[in-house]
């Protein structure tokens, strides 16, 4: 193995490191630029685009949390992808656990309709979507709670149902033995054997609910994060001061979850690939 | 399959009052009916209408089960058939849908000729496709002065007509202004005109009209026709110097985007993924920096860029347009598309990577397999399968793309040929009312999708080596 390893003192490798630096300097620079014009005051960026910050100035901060009701906001997203992970993993869990251990026809062919609705986009069925959820009332936040558990379900259940059947069955059946009931069972035996999937499950969807801004569009018209930077855009196009600002205060709450939970991001794009 | 609009509810928010009396009201046989439709409908004496009030879904269910129980249907819900599908695939949407040839004009013969072509230019869009005779013609008219072709003076129309302005008559005030004005232009139409009898009359008009000295006249006769001469050349300058340019439409656009933002994403995520899996230092920082744009959202990234694009790009190139100009806003958008989307794909391929069995590696050491062998012959085979995941997963991802391009064009961009197909289908739904046509562009675009990435998967899945 060892003659593997190439020596960090290589020159090919500096000189790739050097090339990889100046590239991802390169790549990183829009968002420094954002977090620099956020500290300057609006006619002195229109003045000196790539100018640097005078002094600390948190003007365009405090429009930006005012006029986008930052709080609310947030508090909104927060509450729909909270609510909308923890639904489907509960549904799809559960929904997975009783496909995968019973092996009915039935089963079978409900099984088969979720892993059909993968092939779907959103896109397609976009429009009738819109269409019935204004017919049932469901213009508001549960009701895009609603959307999102049965839009998510297919893909959770899919992995949940392969990763159940590597459970082994005689824990259930002592369990059963024992006298416990089936949802004694799957929440006390089950389902903390789950825990690696559902950790990942649970961060690709909520990293989905609270990036997405199709479905919040055609629904709610107006309350999460996504919608109100669209709109603060529309408002404040060339107070670009401001407009920074609100980029920055949006993209901090998921760029901070990314770098908590980034090893369980990693893992779950990996895992998926493999698997696919 | 219907016309209906998708958005007028089927229970009409208001009706005119005959209609609503003649053709529904007196047609309900059921009492508890009409009670409950003259309690949802108010009657507006001054508009003649019924208007309804605003109600949940039940209710209206409820209107839309009364109003089918008396036949009474709207011409907008009205079934249509097939009627979309054809009308889509026969070329009878919108033009913006379809890819399609415009010619782009760069000389009008009404305006005066240019005083300078660049050499480039007039080599690719002129010379090229003139025939020995109008070339002749055009380099007659222009001569080459380092890289620009430029108008000769004796064909310069300003020079021409400065010939009249000096004659001595018009310092004197004995032909007015407006006098040589008015000929001027006349000659002008005449001579694009290529009529030779007009042009003489109007001499003979215009130096009946005023008096000139003899040598006045021949100057006037000599300008008038050389004037005159030049509307040959301008007219055929202006037949030849074109260009068929292609407008994408929608459909081309998407899959222009599709095809090059795949390319993008796809190679430039196999090269982060090649250098991070060495032993570089630092890979988990440029790892999370490579991986950072693709957990905020297409919203926020779009602006991102809008505002760079708008902003520091024209400050360091001193170009204006950028996003709004049609030919380089496409390539824009697949910058934006790779740099969000190549960390993902980045991670996938890292994955590959790391899955490649070190015992091939070392018995391809041992057999003195070179560094690029090693690639073609291990790395390359072994990836085949996270290639497969990463080019089904881009193709369909980047043929249903929408958030990205709404927040950065948005309906402009059918000036400029950037419209998406599922944009497209939203403009179609929500602006312009078409629910029936939307749906029916939807179930389109799955059809493509499903076989372009069927196709895909066919293919890779034959080159993939079992480990």
């Amino acid at each position: 193995m060892a003659t593997l390893k190439r020596k960090h003192t290589s020159p090919t490798t500096k000189v790739v490191f050097g090339i990889v630096l100046i590239f991802s300097i390169f790549f990183f620079y829009p968002m420094i630029y954002v977090i620099i014009n956020s500290l300057r005051e609006s006619a002195d960026i229109t003045r000196f685009p790539t100018g640097l910050p005078n002094s600390f100035y948190m003007g365009n901060y405090i429009k930006a949390w005012n006029e986008m009701e930052f709080p609310k906001v947030f508090l909104n997203t927060f509450f729909i992808t909270t609510a909308g992970v923890v639904g489907i993993i509960l549904t799809s869990s559960m929904c997975a656990y009783m496909l995968a251990r019973t092996t009915t026809k039935t089963s079978w062919i409900i099984y088969s309709i979720f892993t059909f609705a993968l092939v779907i986009p959103f896109q397609i069925i976009m429009v009738p979507i819109a269409v019935l959820a204004s017919d049932f009332n469901l213009t508001n936040t549960p009701g895009i709670i609603l959307m999102y558990w049965g839009l998510g379900c297919p893909t959770a259940i899919f992995m949940f149902h392969g990763f159940v059947k590597s459970v082994p069955r005689e824990l259930e059946e002592s369990a059963a033995i024992d006298g416990a009931g089936r949802f004694y069972t799957f929440f006390v035996i089950v389902l903390p054997l789950l825990k690696t999937i559902i950790a990942t499950i649970a961060v690709i969807d909520a990293l989905w609910i609270w990036n997405d801004f199709l479905l919040p569009l055609l629904v709610l018209r107006e309350g999460t994060i996504q919608l109100a930077q669209m709109r603060f855009n529309g408002q404040f196009l060339k107070d670009y001061g401001a407009m920074t600002a609100s980029l920055t205060i949006s993209s901090l709450p998921i760029i901070l979850f990314y770098l908590f939970l980034q090893k369980y991001i990693i893992k779950g794009i990996a895992a998926g690939a493999v698997k696919g | 399959m219907t016309n209906w609009d998708g958005l007028t509810p089927k229970s009409p928010i208001s009706l005119d009052k005959t209609e609503f009396e003649t053709n529904i009201l007196d047609k309900i046989k059921k009492q508890s009916d009409k009670d409950f439709l003259l309690s949802v409908y108010t009657l507006d004496e001054n508009a003649h209408t019924y208007s309804r009030l605003n109600i949940g879904g039940i209710e209206r269910n409820k209107i839309e089960r009364i109003l089918k129980s008396v036949k009474y249907s709207p011409e907008k819900n009205s079934f249509v058939g097939l009627k979309n599908y054809k009308d889509i695939l026969s070329g009878k949407v919108k033009d913006t849908f379809y890819p399609r040839k415009n010619t782009e004009i760069y000389y009008n013969a009404s305006s005066s000729l240019p005083l300078r072509i660049e050499e480039k230019k007039a080599t690719k869009q002129i010379l090229k496709k003139a025939s020995d005779e109008e070339k002749a013609l055009f380099l007659l008219h222009y001569e080459l002065e380092d890289t620009f072709y430029i108008l000769k003076n004796e064909y310069n129309t300003f020079y021409i007509e400065e010939k009249i302005w000096s004659l001595p008559e018009y310092s004197l005030g004995s032909v007015s202004d407006s006098d040589i004005d008015v000929y001027l232009r006349k000659i002008n139409d005449i001579s694009l005109a290529e009529d030779n009898k007009a042009k003489e009359n109007s001499v003979d008009a215009f130096l009946k009209a005023n008096l000139f000295s003899q040598a006045s006249e021949t100057i006037i006769h000599e300008t008038t026709d050389e004037i005159f001469n030049l509307g040959t050349f301008r007219n055929i300058l202006s037949t030849i110097w074109t260009a068929d340019k292609i407008q994408l439409g929608v459909v081309g656009f998407t899959f222009f985007f599709a095809l090059f933002s795949v390319i993008g994403i796809n190679v430039l995520a196999f090269l982060l993924a090649l250098v991070l899996d060495s032993d570089l230092p630092g890979q988990k920082i440029f790892r999370t920096i490579f991986f950072l744009p693709n957990v905020l959202s297409m919203i926020i990234v779009a602006l991102i860029w809008k505002m760079l694009f708008y902003q520091i790009l024209p400050a360091i190139s001193g170009i204006d347009l950028w996003l709004s100009d049609a030919s380089k806003a496409p390539w824009l958008l697949i910058l934006v598309a790779t740099w969000q989307g190549c960390g993902y794909y980045m991670i996938v391929y890292l994955a590959g990577l790391q899955n490649i069995p070190t015992d091939v590696i070392e018995a391809s050491l041992i057999d003195g397999a070179s560094g690029f062998q090693r690639f073609r012959f291990i790395t390359i085979p072994l990836i085949i399968p996270a290639i497969t995941i990463s080019l089904f997963l881009t193709i369909a991802n980047a043929l249903k793309s929408f958030d990205l391009i709404y927040a950065m064009v948005g309906p402009s961009g059918y000036a400029t040929s950037t419209v998406p197909f599922v944009l497209d289908i939203y403009y179609e739904a929500f602006s312009h009312k078409l629910a029936g046509m939307a749906t029916s562009k939807a179930l389109l675009l799955f059809l493509i999708i499903l076989l372009i990435t069927g196709l895909q998967l066919q293919v890779m899945k034959k080159r993939e080596v079992e480990q």
